[in-house]
Order: structure tokens, then C-alpha cells, then sequence
């Protein structure tokens, strides 16, 4: 019975509902935050407004986030633009298969990938 | 009676005597009970009971090599990688085992990206007639290693499998970022299509024809000065750009993709190979 | 005969229990063992159920499921069944397949040893996938025939919490951007769908107004289209998001019922 009882007070913090967390670090500084606080207002408000679940990993958003942190704004804008004219659903069937995620079915664009030299 | 005869009837007396104390002290069919643990699939008790047979044959070198190649395979089926390399790690370099059972332990040592001690394994047989999965291996390891292949002229003692990864890997795409570039610059979409990417490339296509006509109408309506055409102007420029820059770096990636999709599917021949062993 | 008085003597360690040490493979291979030299179907199925237990003590609950279908094979009489059924049950309910722990019933005289953790496992699978009237109907036969305020307090529990259809979310939202988002229980997120979707529609009227066509269409009418269409989505996503509150909130309400039903 103990086993049983243990199961069911497992069960009570399991079902505990959990909140959707955004995570963005933006320290005070005033050009980032003219580019990130919209994205981040996006991310909040706007984002689960559109009609597509976004088929790639990281997601549109947090691909133009991380590509402008790591290769800097231009490159990262134009990155981002481009990565907007791919995300139409139709990623997958181009896809090389090892970078499809199998357990979640999105598929694996980092912008690490997106470098000229090795 | 000559001494022909006695050695004779000594024999059979011992053989029916070993006989008749086996078949009194053993009621237990070992080699079944194990074929009946694979059968089964059952995995934890395979790793125990080679565990003791272990405790039986600490002094075989063989055998205990055989045990600990079971126990490595029996880890690796659970997903436990570190018990997998670790009783890997306790066969010895060159073990004597048949080719079935080479098979096993070369896919367990590609797999755990021991390439040395494949090598070392596979050196012991230069120069003779290899058996296919020997040849498999040797090649994998090449390919992973990112060693040229094009002297091992001879694919007729290769898998169909790895025969075709060896063409895709000896014959990389090769597509100039600066040629990309340039076709995106033409029109849009043009360099991804260059790429191989159909889809990408409509898309890209018709997203820059209607930020771009957005922009025109813009600044046939209202003028380039005007803040309409400056915002649809940037707007159709940070596309345009985006697609230029997209397809240069994506002419790098595809040489990474290539290379990488080749690795993917030689871990996931050979870890299918291990899923399928029956023993 | 070196090499037959190896295996007699491999053959003697693995019989011998002081050989065997805790661990739960080397109990598994030692069941597994008795298993394969049985006789009896009998003595096959006590076995494959010791088996099934020791992968339950570890929290290997698929691995008992298995080992308890090998064992049904064997199963002979009544009280092998209730046993093997009882296992089963105590299993699923482990692994959280409710629907499977709730498809077994036995009888209460045959599961006498254990009817308090039975019907602990019973009501309480019963909850979990919402079957609320057979729950109610089973705490009430399980309560003292004398405690008239405990069965009334059951009868009196719901049946049924505050739902909202998904689908009729998602046809509210198709009508009007925002209402399927606020009858879901979301106005926030309503109004903002209402204004987003009211703003594009605004933008591509304005621009057609001022004869910008491409303008309209491209900035206006697709943005539009993608913000309409993702407003159903969300709306249905939101109804199931409060559903699953709601139904949360009677599930509660039934498991302190039954905590105190069951000693």
C-alpha cells in the first residue's frame, strides 16, 4: 500500500501546471535594446498569434537573437531574413535526414552552421 | 590382446564413465539456457550470467574476451553506453574470434569511435581475402577519419551499402559560394536552386517579387523620398540581401551537410547491425 | 574430462545460491534459471510473477508487464488469474496507464488480501481518465452503509466540469478575431488577437483607399490571413489549456474524497 500511496503523492507535484518561460538575458545597453525588446514583446504577445508553429530548432525568433549575438548585426540580420523566406513548412523534404530531430520532428538550424570558415 | 585393443577399451570405458557422471551431475543445457536468454531478449540476465561464466573463465583469454564482447553488446542494446565501453575496453586488441563475432565487435568499436583499435584489429589480416563486414569496417573507419579512399580501386568486396557511400564520399558537391552569390544577385532564389534547394528557392523567389514590387509601387506612387518607399525599399533589401548572403553560406554548409549525412548513416548502418544481432 | 569437470563445476557455482549476490540481473538470471529447468507450468508461472515483482521493486514496470504476459501462458485456476491480474493492475497503475489499470476488475472476495490497495487503484484510475459516474458509484458502494453524511457528500460531487469545446473556440474566432480566445477564458489574449488582426485588416483597407494595391495585399490582407488563421489555432489550444485546468480541479476534489474513503 505504501508503494501505491507514494505513486499518489508523486502524482500531486507532477500535475502541477507549468508556465511557459521565455528565457532572454539583455543587459543595459541602449542599441540592444532597441533590438531586442521588440523581439522580446514579439516573443510574449505576438508569437503564438501566428498560424505556424515554427518547424525549425531554435525557433525564427531566438535564431535572429542568437545570429546577431554570434555574428554580429548585419550578417545576422541578413541570416534571419533568409531564415524567414525558409521557415514555409516545406524545410523538411530538403532536409538532410541527420539534421532532423526525431523525438520533436523539427529540424536543426543553428546559426553555427551558417559559417564561411570552419 | 595387443596394447591397440586395451588403449581401446580404456577409452570407451572412460568415455562411457564421463558420460554417465555428466549426465548424472549436469541437468542443466548451459549453451540452450543462453539461447534461450537471446531468444528472449532478455538483457539484464544475459549480462549476469556472462558475469558468471567470467568468474569461470578468468583464465581463458578467449573465452573471457567472448564474455566480455556479449556483456559490451548487451549494454549497448540497454543504452548504456559507459558499461558498453568499459567491458569493450577489457577485450584484448587482437582477439581470435570468428567473422560473425568480429562483425559485432567492429560495429561496437565504430560505434564507440575506437578507430585505433579497429585499425590495429584489421591489421592482423592484410593481405589476405577479407570477408565483406571486414572491408565494411576498414572503410568506415577511413571515411571517419576523413582519409582518402580513391586507391581502394576494388568495391567488389564491399557491401551494396557501403559501395555507395564510398562513390558519394570520393565525389563531394561541389558548389562555389561566389557562383551562388552571383545567381542570387541575378534573381532571386537562383542560387539556392544552383544548390539543389527547389523549394527554398520558390519560396525565395516569390518573397522578394512582392517585397519588391511593394517597393516599387512605393516609389512610383509616392517618390524615393518618401517614408513609404524607405521602409518597403529596407524591407526588400533586407531580404534581397538576406537571400545573396543565405545561399554563399549555405554552398559552405553543404559540403559540412555532405560529409556529416555520410557519418550519420554509417553509425546508423552499424547501429542497426547491433539491434538485429542475435548473438 | 579437464573440460567436463569445468562445466560440472560452472554448473555447481551457478546452482549454488551463496554464490548470488543482490544485484537485481543476478536475481532476474537466477529466476530466469529455475524457469528454464521447470517442470510444472505451475512452478514456470510462480516464477515468471517472482520475476515480474523483482522488476516492479526496481521500477522496471514494462519489463513486469512482459515478464506477466510470459506468465500468462501458464496461468491454470482462478487464483493464479486473480494473482497475475492483481500484478498486472498494480503495474499499470505504476506506469500511469490508467486506462489499462482501469480495464481490470476483480473479485473482491478473490483479492481479499489486497481489496484496500485494489480499490485505492481502482477509484483512483477511474479518476484519472474522467470516469466520474462509475468513480462516484464505486466510492459510494465502498463507503459504510452508516455514514449517510459521507455518501451524500459523494453524491453531491459533480459529474462533469465547465467545458469548452475546442472546435466551437475555433468557429467563434473564425466570426469575430478574438471571441473564441475570450469564451475560452482568455480575454487578454482576445483582445490582443482583435487588435492584431482588426489592424491588419485596417492597414490593407487604408492602403487600397489610397490606391497602394500591392501594398495592401502584401502588408495587409497576408499578415492577416496568417494572423486569422493562427487566432482559430491558438483559440483551440486555449480551450484545451482551460479544460485541462478545470478537469484538474474536479480530479482534486476526487482524490481527497477518496484518501478518506480508503483507510
Amino acid at each position: 500500500m505504501s508503494l501505491i500511496k507514494t505513486h499518489i503523492e508523486n502524482e500531486k507535484t507532477k500535475n502541477a501546471p507549468q508556465k511557459r518561460v521565455i528565457h532572454m538575458r539583455v543587459s543595459f545597453n541602449p542599441v540592444k535594446m532597441i533590438l531586442f525588446v521588440p523581439l522580446y514583446l514579439y516573443q510574449k504577445f505576438v508569437s503564438e498569434q501566428v498560424s505556424a508553429v515554427c518547424e525549425f530548432e531554435p525557433s525564427c525568433s531566438n535564431f535572429g537573437l542568437q545570429s546577431i549575438g554570434q555574428l554580429g548585426f548585419i550578417k545576422g540580420l541578413f541570416l534571419t531574413a533568409d531564415r524567414l523566406t525558409r521557415c514555409n513548412g516545406e524545410a523538411q523534404p530538403e532536409t538532410k535526414y541527420y539534421l532532423i530531430d526525431h523525438q520533436s520532428g523539427k529540424v536543426i538550424d543553428e546559426p553555427g552552421m551558417y559559417k564561411i570558415k570552419d | 590382446m595387443n596394447r591397440g585393443c586395451i588403449k581401446l577399451r580404456i577409452s570407451v570405458i572412460l568415455i562411457f564413465v564421463s558420460f554417465a557422471c555428466f549426465s548424472q551431475s549436469t541437468s542443466f543445457d548451459t549453451a540452450g539456457f543462453y539461447k534461450h536468454l537471446v531468444a528472449e531478449n532478455l538483457l539484464p540476465e544475459q549480462i549476469a550470467f556472462n558475469r558468471q561464466m567470467q568468474k569461470m573463465y578468468s583464465g581463458d583469454r578467449t573465452i573471457a574476451d567472448s564474455l566480455f564482447l556479449n556483456i559490451s553488446l548487451a549494454y549497448a542494446k540497454l543504452g548504456i553506453t559507459d558499461s558498453s565501453t568499459s567491458n569493450l575496453n577489457k577485450v584484448s586488441p587482437k582477439p581470435p574470434f570468428s567473422v560473425p563475432t568480429s562483425n559485432t565487435y567492429l560495429s561496437l568499436l565504430i560505434l564507440d569511435k575506437k578507430y585505433d583499435r579497429t585499425n590495429s584489429f584489421l591489421d592482423n589480416y592484410t593481405g589476405q581475402q577479407l570477408p565483406v563486414c571486414y572491408n565494411d569496417a576498414a572503410l568506415s573507419v577511413k571515411i571517419l577519419e576523413r582519409k582518402p579512399t580513391m586507391q581502394d580501386t576494388n568495391t567488389s568486396s564491399l557491401s551494396p551499402f557501403m559501395r555507395d557511400i564510398k562513390i558519394r564520399y570520393e565525389h563531394p558537391p561541389h558548389y562555389s559560394g561566389f557562383l551562388a552569390g552571383f545567381y542570387s544577385a541575378l534573381i532571386p532564389g537562383m542560387g539556392k536552386l544552383y544548390l539543389g534547394y527547389k523549394e527554398e528557392a520558390l519560396s525565395a523567389f516569390i518573397e522578394n517579387v512582392a517585397l519588391g514590387a511593394q517597393a516599387a509601387e512605393s516609389y512610383y506612387r509616392a517618390g524615393y523620398k518618401s517614408a513609404r518607399f524607405i521602409i518597403t525599399g529596407s524591407l526588400f533589401g533586407l531580404f534581397y540581401g538576406g537571400n545573396i548572403w543565405g545561399s554563399i553560406v549555405l554552398a559552405k554548409k553543404q559540403k559540412r551537410d555532405h560529409l556529416k549525412q555520410i557519418d550519420y548513416e554509417i553509425f546508423n548502418y552499424y547501429n542497426t547491425g547491433i539491434s538485429s544481432t542475435a548473438k | 574430462m579437464r573440460y567436463l569437470i569445468t562445466i560440472i563445476l560452472a554448473l555447481a557455482a551457478l546452482q549454488s545460491e551463496s554464490q548470488v549476490s543482490d544485484s537485481l540481473s543476478v536475481k532476474l538470471l537466477h529466476q530466469e534459471m529455475i524457469y528454464w529447468q521447470a517442470q510444472s507450468d505451475s512452478v514456470r508461472f510462480y516464477t515468471l510473477l517472482d520475476k515480474a515483482r523483482l522488476n516492479r521493486n526496481a521500477g522496471l514496470y514494462d519489463n513486469a508487464i512482459n515478464e506477466l504476459y510470459r506468465a500468462e501462458k501458464f496461468c491454470a485456476g482462478t487464483k493464479q488469474h486473480t494473482e497475475m491480474s492483481y500484478e498486472k493492475m498494480l503495474n499499470y497503475f505504476l506506469a500511469d496507464e490508467y486506462i489499462s489499470c482501469s480495464e481490470i476488475v476483480l473479485d473482491s472476495g478473490a483479492i481479499a488480501n489486497h481489496y484496500d490497495e485494489y480499490l485505492t487503484m481502482r477509484l483512483y484510475s477511474m479518476n484519472e481518465i474522467e470516469k466520474w459516474e462509475s468513480c462516484k458509484s464505486e466510492m459510494i458502494k465502498a463507503c459504510n452503509k452508516g455514514d449517510t453524511a459521507k455518501i451524500s457528500e459523494i453524491k453531491n460531487l459533480p459529474v462533469s466540469y465547465n467545458y469548452k469545446n475546442p472546435e466551437k473556440c475555433r468557429r467563434m474566432s473564425a466570426i469575430l478575431p478574438g471571441l473564441g480566445e475570450t469564451y475560452a477564458g482568455y480575454p487578454f489574449k482576445g483582445f490582443t488577437s482583435f487588435v492584431l488582426n482588426g489592424g491588419f485588416l485596417f492597414f490593407a483597407g487604408y492602403n487600397f483607399y489610397t490606391s497602394y494595391y500591392v501594398t495592401g495585399v502584401i502588408s495587409g490582407l497576408l499578415p492577416f490571413k496568417k494572423f486569422h488563421a493562427g487566432g482559430k489555432r491558438l483559440s483551440a489550444i486555449l480551450a484545451d489549456e482551460h479544460n485541462e485546468i478545470e478537469s484538474g480541479k474536479l480530479k482534486k476534489k476526487y482524490r481527497e474524497e477518496i484518501s478518506s474513503i480508503i483507510h
